[in-house]
């Protein structure tokens, strides 16, 4: 204690915590510290507080507020201003939740409608004896498509799927995409959804992981606990045994040295 | 070179509408934050912040700079915070969602960052969260303002209304109720905990 801190001044010691004080209150004030027990606890605790709402931060949203002139809306300034404000465009909702985007629906097709097309060209060629003659007379013979009908295909279908993919993104260049570009395109953005989904998956086993540990650790200290407490009853139960035990001994042992 | 907010402030009054959309950029974050902080919803914190401006570029013609355009923000922005407050009738709301998108935890995290200390500090997040929305108002706003914007006691009276020492006591015992609940949920605070 001197003259410029008391002993137990709050507000020297919130001033003191924040900096914001003289060099000579610091300097007395750390002095303080050093011998006075309470007051140091209190500084350490105080401080140990502001350590943990460094942990507390708002939520990340898009704001983007800003003044645009429109006479027809409804919160009009005296200079014929309104604040619009750019909401953002939804909640998230998790990647499994949300519509397939159009390239997603189409290239889902694709695989489906090949798959099909493959299955029925193995079934006429690896079958062909299994066709019945008068089948085969009555009708004209109907060839698998070919090789080139299915590159046809894709092609074709890769070009709608260009232009739903051009159609679905706004913010995209307004320069030509070929099929082909559009395929690498498509691809990347497969492998960039695959990637995010393995992210997410890892990120979510981590974290259920780290859950589940501490839920692990609370019931093996209760079960600890538990354990320990039984033990305790156990070796009372005994120490009472082995009383009774001695008693009877030392009973006995009265009863045959009077016999004697 | 950047234009200070006084610039920004007399382009404004001038009619200049860019330059307040300027300022709204410059400083519709740190008003967002210390809305929400104050009143602990998402979404009426967001409303407050827009309601902000509003009326900031309403009342531009009659800002005369006498206090610093943040300082006249950040009162209109508490003015708006205790309106809420009285309208309510309740207590900030605690508002940590119970499962965290994975996506979300992911986006929050820190370079250097592993995924335990993340969710170790969404849970710190959460706790202090609650043991604030149980101080007075006052005491909460004085925290808020002096650890989150780094005002000075001086400036947190001003904005208060309150004498220096009572923006000392109210810090003082907000820590210390703040502490108080730490200890009792048996949070450890460690020094690396950085400030986001």
């Amino acid at each position: 204690m001197n003259e410029i801190f008391q002993c137990g001044d709050h507000g020297a010691l919130v001033g003191y915590l924040y900096d914001e004080c003289t060099p000579e209150e610091r300097e007395a004030i750390a002095s303080h510290l050093t011998r006075c027990v309470s007051c140091a606890d209190d500084v350490s605790g105080l401080s140990s507080a502001r350590r943990a709402l460094a942990a507390w931060a708002p939520p990340e949203i898009a704001l983007g507020i800003q003044i645009t002139r429109k006479s027809d809306a409804e919160m009009v300034t005296p200079s014929g201003s309104v604040l619009s404000f750019t909401r953002p465009q939804a909640e998230r909702t998790p990647w499994w939740k949300a519509p397939l985007p159009a390239w997603a629906q189409v290239a889902a097709a694709i695989v489906i409608f090949a798959a099909g097309l493959s299955v029925g060209y193995v079934r006429n060629g690896a079958r062909p004896a299994a066709v019945p003659q008068a089948t085969v007379a009555s009708t004209p013979p109907v060839a698998g498509p070919s090789k080139t009908d299915l590159e046809q295909l894709e092609q074709r279908l890769r070009v709608e799927m260009a232009q739903l993919a051009h159609a679905n993104s706004p913010a995209a260049a307004p320069v030509p995409v070929t099929a082909r570009a559009s395929g690498d395109v498509t691809m990347e953005q497969v492998k960039a959804l695959i990637a995010d989904s393995e992210r997410k998956q890892n990120i979510d086993f981590t974290e259920r992981a780290v859950r589940q540990n501490a839920t692990f650790e609370a019931q093996r200290r209760a079960d600890l606990e538990s354990v320990s407490t039984r033990i305790g009853t156990l070796q009372g139960q005994t120490r009472g045994e082995l009383g009774q035990l001695q008693q009877g001994f030392n009973y006995l042992a009265t009863r045959v040295s009077q016999q004697k | 070179m950047t234009a200070t907010d006084e610039e920004l402030v007399a382009r404004s009054q001038g009619g200049d509408l860019e330059s307040f959309n300027e300022l709204i950029v410059r400083w519709e974050r740190p008003i967002y934050a210390l809305a929400y902080r104050v009143i602990g919803r998402e979404e009426d914190a967001r409303d407050v912040c827009q309601d902000t401006f509003l009326r900031a570029y309403r009342a531009l013609p009659g800002f005369k700079g006498q206090a610093k355009f943040s300082s006249w923000l950040y009162r209109i922005a508490l003015n708006l915070c205790r309106d809420w407050i009285r309208r309510q009738r309740r207590a900030p709301v605690s508002q940590m969602p119970e499962d965290a998108d994975a996506m979300e935890l992911a986006s929050e995290r820190g370079p250097a960052e592993s995924i335990e200390e993340l969710v170790a500090r969404r849970e710190l997040s959460a706790i202090v969260e609650k043991a604030m929305a149980e101080l007075s108002e006052e005491q909460r706003t004085a925290i808020i303002l002096k650890e989150y914007h780094g005002m000075t006691f001086q400036e947190i009276a001003d904005l208060q209304g309150c004498p220096l020492s009572t923006v000392k006591t109210r810090l003082y015992q907000g820590l210390s109720q703040l502490r108080r609940h730490l200890e009792r949920n048996g949070q450890m605070v460690p020094e690396m905990v950085k400030r986001t």
